[in-house]
């Protein structure tokens, strides 16, 4: 019987988490325990940024990272990450099976194999003033964590601002920061409402996280077993979405519950916040060239 | 081989690299590099130098080696000795006198930075030179800063409660506030403890100084004046707005500069010897961190932790009776690894198995940071103790020594929490509302 | 031969300085950026890169210092020739691992070089230079336990001897 090691980011709690241990009993029983997986959650082996290299390299044969992690790789990794382009659960899945292909071959090169994808809630504003325009975003130290985050905070006035996610009630609690953009999961896990007043509903894009697996590793299990594999994933792959879109209404409410103004944002803001978007989506597709507009014609269709 | 048998093997090896005087940091290293190679079908190499990497590489490390500048910078300037003279009249009465300074100078210390090293490195570079002038025993002076310094962790921020607290997915603020009265209790039972220990070894405590009036007590004060400037304006960057409790400790060095350049000690000489100093020992430090980051990762690979665990969790024990259990498996398990990376390998098995119990979460994780805090002064692994045997060229288990009864105090602590949960879990309730 | 060593050593330990002090400008670069609203890109990975680079740049001349800390309660009861021969050992140890961990460090910063591996931030800065560095910090550290082993075998005190420690005047 084959036993592999699996380094995964996010810490137990998390859906991604849930739905890869359950994924990993699924392979057990379907293989008859041909193939043990050993899921070592919360960075535990490796790294978040260092999980992709470390399952190409074979030092693991299988890993979980968030795809745009890799954008600087290749701008292909960042297309689930270009702020309003996929906006809800249907548009985030057509634009993974527009995408897939690009993903594939960009990991294949690398030696790798994508199993399954599953998004993340969709990415809400959180503010500690209510904004109703574009124009009320102005100025305000918005929370920067990586080059689209920092781009869309330079597109709206917005200063990019660098804190690392544990010291995010602190910021926001001595003014550091007064504005950022992540799931209503994130927002929920970390008490949100004992610092920030206003989640707007923008649903700017939905990010997604990837297990992947060694090619060498895979090819070396038996036919049946790889088929096995292939399976569970499948089903992950369903499961997963179906818990996050279960995630996304269940930490909604615990936001509105706890006495944060959850609200949809006004149409002044939407639309100002779309037009920031296709910007973006029109930089991307600069940078992804022929690949990119592949990608964005094959979702736009 | 079952895990415990590689475990006991691999522990062996450490004792015996340590003993025949391989470095801390190298011996960390080996028994890493001995477990993936010999134990598992990992590629050892590769993986070592990924996680030393990683390890380093690391934004939440960055106020180290700053806080250890800082300290560098103050022992240089009159400041620390300022500090003494001021404080001394103040607690001439108290037995214990000015070993006091060590805990108290820690707790304060600790509301500024999350790491147990950084609290006893900054403290104990200033107050060791001082205090040993003055006769106090050193048993005393470090046994009080090696336990002391594990404040550091418990009161807010700190490092070891946003591992906790992102694994067990609790709210920081709330750990934050909860770990404050805890980290009170132990003030009091450390300063406890060096009155009782002062009250019946008189003979050995250096002779009481004069006796001041009250307007020469308050005179004395004015040398206190640059200490609490400094220290406002460190916290006061966090909370102005400036500064993340990260960043703080930039803030801390730029003061510290100013201030020994206003008292005339700062010249070109003492600011590279200062600076020298802290590469170094901030090197050392940083090295034995990688070393444990390999030996964490081996760790990892092997499973002995988390096999370790789920054997507890089979017991199926009552509440207090798991805690007695976990209590001595993280004390055993603290002998040899970090507190950070026990919390890190252990937390999917133990959580489950502590929610399953009715324990609170945010409870636990005080008492975690607790059990961690003893891990930080136990041999052979302990990082306040390779602090202190940095600052001192005492040897390891001499320092280990004299913070046994530090070490029991923290035991009694955890004692306290589990009798009296309220000590941890009032405060964030009235947060509640 | 010591004399150029000398410089090696110095070499190093001033660019471990340098980067400690990079670690408290890039800080406070982007705390004051934020506050006067400029924004100051990745100071935060800089710094966690200045930090491994920093500290392991420094691995040799603090060995020369003797700031490296061990345990010498069992060495320090064992006399003449009998020390001699564990101290010879554990030099001898201690510079293989040290080569070990060098050679492994260097192949990781020349994969990422060869991948053209970069942080995930607005900067894409390439990680294989903070590796080198660690890589050359090493083979530093392991030159100076080299020449510690040297000394030993010769029947020396190894440069580090008198720094090291006070306990066996304790
Ligand atoms: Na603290
Ligand atoms: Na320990």
């Amino acid at each position: 019987a084959e036993k592999w090691d699996m380094a995964t980011p996010y810490p137990d709690a998390t859906f991604h988490t849930q739905n890869i241990i359950e994924f990993a009993k699924d392979v057990k029983e379907a293989t008859g325990g041909e193939l043990e997986i050993t899921v070592h959650s919360g960075g535990s082996l490796f790294k978040h940024p260092d999980i992709k290299r470390s399952v190409q390299r074979g030092l693991v044969p299988a890993g979980e990272t968030l795809i745009s992690l890799l954008a600087n790789e290749d701008p292909v990794y960042g297309v689930d990450a270009i702020p309003f382009l996929a906006t809800s659960y249907d548009e985030a899945k057509k634009l993974w099976e527009a995408s897939r292909p690009a993903v594939e071959e960009k990991l294949a090169a690398d030696g790798l194999k994508v199993l399954y994808a599953v998004a993340w809630p969709a990415q809400g504003l959180y503010t500690a003033k209510p904004v109703n325009t574009v124009e009320d975003l102005k100025g305000l130290k918005f929370r920067a964590y990586n080059a689209a985050t920092s781009k869309l905070a330079d597109l709206t006035g917005m200063v990019g601002t660098q804190v690392e996610v544990p010291e995010i009630p602190t910021a926001f609690a001595t003014g550091i920061v007064e504005a950022m953009m992540t799931s209503p999961s994130t927002g929920a896990n970390s008490k949100a409402w004992d610092f920030v007043e206003n989640f707007y509903d923008v649903q700017a894009w939905l990010p997604k996280n990837m297990v992947i697996v060694n090619a060498k590793s895979f090819d070396g299990l038996s036919p049946e077993v790889q088929k096995a594999v292939m399976d569970a994933a499948a089903k992950a792959e369903t499961r997963g979405w179906e818990m996050s879109m279960a995630e996304t209404d269940a930490q909604k409410k615990v936001l509105a519950d706890n006495g944060m103004n959850v609200a949809a944002p006004s149409a002044e803001l939407k639309a100002g916040l779309a037009k920031v978007g296709e910007q973006m989506v029109a930089d991307w597709q600069a940078e992804a060239g022929d690949t990119g507009a592949a990608i964005i014609d094959a979702f736009k269709k | 081989m079952g895990v415990l048998e590689i475990g006991l093997i691999l522990m062996g090896i450490m004792f015996l690299f340590l003993g025949a005087g391989l470095w801390v940091a190298l011996s960390l290293f080996a028994v890493g590099v001995i477990g993936l190679e010999f134990f598992t079908s990992a590629q050892t190499g590769p993986i070592i130098a990924t996680t030393a990497w990683s390890g380093l590489a690391s934004w939440s490390l960055a106020p180290l080696p700053l806080f250890i500048w800082m300290g560098e910078i103050l022992f240089r300037s009159r400041l620390s000795e300022d500090m003494f003279t001021g404080l001394a009249p103040w607690l001439n009465k108290l037995p214990g006198r000015l070993l006091h300074v060590n805990i108290l100078g820690c707790g304060i210390f600790a509301a500024v930075s999350g790491s147990s090293a950084a609290t006893a490195a900054t403290i104990g570079r200033m107050s060791i030179p001082e205090l040993r002038k003055q006769g106090y025993a050193d048993k005393l002076i470090l046994g009080t800063l090696a336990g002391s310094g594990t404040l550091g962790l418990l009161i807010p921020p700190s490092i070891i409660l946003i591992v906790y607290g992102v694994s067990a997915e609790l709210s920081i603020a709330r750990l934050f506030i909860a770990g404050i009265l805890p980290g009170a209790m132990l003030i009091i039972l450390f300063m406890g403890f060096v009155m009782i220990w002062a009250t019946i070894n008189k003979d050995k405590m250096p002779p009481a100084g004069p006796v001041y009036s009250f307007v020469e007590k308050v005179r004395a004060s004015g040398r206190l004046i640059p200490v609490i400037a400094l220290i406002a304006a460190v916290i006061g960057s966090i909370y102005g707005g400036i500064a993340t409790p990260t960043e703080a400790a930039a803030f801390g060095v730029v003061g510290a500069l100013i201030l020994s350049a206003i008292s005339g000690s700062l010249n070109w000489a003492s600011f590279i010897d200062g600076l020298m100093g802290a590469t170094r020992t901030s090197c050392m430090i940083g090295f034995i961190l990688a070393g444990a980051a390999v030996l964490t990762v081996t760790m990892g690979f092997t499973g002995i932790p988390r096999e370790l665990a789920a054997w507890i969790a089979e017991m199926n024990l009552s509440p207090y009776a798991l805690l007695a259990a976990l209590t001595v498996f993280f004390i055993v398990l603290g002998c040899f690894l970090d507190g950070i990376s026990v919390v890190v390998l252990t937390t999917s098995v133990i959580l489950p198995m502590v929610q399953a119990a009715g324990i609170d979460l945010l409870w636990f994780g005080i008492y975690v940071v607790l059990v961690v805090e003893m891990s930080q002064i136990t041999p052979p692994v302990g990082f306040n103790l390779f602090v202190l045997q940095g600052l001192t060229g005492k040897n390891l288990f001499s320092i280990a020594l004299a913070s046994l009864p530090f070490f029991f105090l923290l035991l009694l602590a955890v004692l306290l929490i589990t009798v009296f949960p309220e000590i941890a879990t009032w405060l964030p309730q009235k947060m509640n509302g | 031969m010591r004399r150029s060593l000398d410089y090696l050593f110095k070499f190093s330990a001033g660019l471990a300085a340098i980067f400690l002090v990079a670690i408290a400008l890039l800080i406070l670069a982007s705390s004051l950026g934020r506050f006067f609203g400029i924004a100051v890109h990745d100071a935060n990975e800089l710094a966690g890169f200045s930090l491994a680079a920093g500290t392991f740049l420094a691995l040799g001349p603090a060995l020369r210092a003797g700031t490296h800390i061990r345990v010498l309660i069992v060495l320090s009861h064992l006399k003449g020739g009998v020390r001699r021969v564990v101290e010879t050992i554990t030099l001898a140890l201690a510079s293989f691992l040290g080569g070990y961990f060098a050679y492994w460090m260097a192949v990781l910063a020349e994969e990422s070089f060869s991948y053209g591996d970069t942080s995930p931030g607005v900067l894409a800065f390439p990680l294989w230079i903070p590796q080198a560095a660690m890589a050359l910090g090493l083979a530093v550290f392991t030159i100076a336990m080299l020449e510690a082993l040297f000394d030993v075998a010769r029947g020396q005190q190894p440069g580090f001897a008198t720094r090291e420690t006070s306990e066996l005047t304790e």
